[in-house]
């Protein structure tokens, strides 16, 4: 085809008037290799247009769905956390309740070891209660 | 319609969809997902099918507005990154200028188009669908389209041009 053909169809191209046939004409042509160093740029763009529609969909197609049901698993999920959360806070109210409970047992332990120092103390004195009443009350 | 019928319908126009899809959504990923669930969509409502007279239409529209419902909610979940200017920035300048012939420039070009535009050239100029149905699949006026593909073009063959000018001058500098 004639360069000034060429060159009036790449006008009404850039216009957007071309029809399809017209547009065909022009990817044929920039698929030569004598094209004139001011038209390379068309080359380049057609060429790209070719290899674009190369482009395939490989993935096998499936007409049922694997997806996995993320309103289902939203659910669930909260329903765990939900579960968790009440467990786990009667669990740690229970702790809490062991915790305290080794608090007051540890704090009477404390009470009754010095209770026994007190009692050692009261033995102490019975003895000395006995020489007394062994020296005021020596004869009978 | 059974499996096979669904199959036979679809199989002229599955790569466009995924086409499609790949120009407006960029990974390849994504775009094979769209292509899936535009697929399983099609299968789930394939006896209204039949009273369509153009199912390849229907389709190329059901997949632009599958693709920015999913462009939608990507911005507004604000995990995008704008591929294509860390690409631009990226590219080191010889890089640039061997890709000054190539046709992956056309690709890159391509990419920074308005979404329309975009579709609008892939429509046509790659997958050759007349103004018709063009208008059809996109809810376009004609004129509308025409405007918009003749802007396209011109921006695409205006950057190249530019990249070639500035690959001639590069070399002429070096030598």
């Amino acid at each position: 085809m004639e360069l000034a053909n060429i060159e009036n169809i790449l006008k009404k191209y850039l216009e957007g008037e071309t029809s399809l046939q017209e547009e065909a004409m022009l990817k044929n042509y920039f698929q030569t290799n004598n094209v004139p160093s001011h038209l390379q740029v068309y080359q380049q763009l057609f060429g790209y247009f070719k290899t674009a529609k190369e482009t395939t969909f490989v993935r096998p197609i499936q007409l049922k769905r694997k997806r996995k049901n993320w309103k289902w698993a939203s659910m669930v999920a909260s329903v765990a956390i939900m579960c968790s959360m009440y467990f786990g806070n009667s669990y740690y109210q229970e702790r809490q309740l062991q915790q305290q409970y080794a608090h007051v047992k540890e704090a009477l332990q404390l009470v009754s070891v010095n209770l026994n120092k007190g009692d050692e103390a009261f033995a102490s004195l019975h003895t000395y209660r006995n020489t007394v009443d062994a020296i005021l009350k020596p004869s009978k | 319609m059974n499996q096979s019928d669904f199959l036979k319908m679809v199989l002229p126009f599955k790569d466009k969809v995924f086409r499609l899809a790949k120009r407006l959504l960029v990974s390849t990923e994504e775009a094979e997902d769209a292509t899936q669930e535009l697929l399983f969509k099609l299968w789930k409502n394939k006896e209204k099918l039949t009273t369509y007279n153009n199912v390849e239409a229907f389709a190329m529209t059901m997949t632009k507005n599958y693709c920015f419902d999913r462009l939608k909610s990507k911005q507004a979940s604000n995990l995008t990154l704008i591929h294509s200017n860390y690409k631009e920035k990226d590219t080191p300048l010889d890089q640039k200028i061997e890709e000054r012939d190539s046709v992956a420039a056309v690709y890159r070009l391509m990419e920074q188009l308005p979404a329309q535009q975009k579709m609008i050239l892939q429509l046509r100029d790659i997958e050759t669908y007349s103004f018709e149905e063009i208008c059809k699949m996109l809810e376009m006026k004609p004129t509308a389209v025409r405007v918009a593909l003749s802007r396209a073009r011109k921006t695409i063959r205006e950057a190249l041009l530019k990249q070639h000018n500035y690959g001639v001058s590069e070399h002429r500098e070096h030598s």
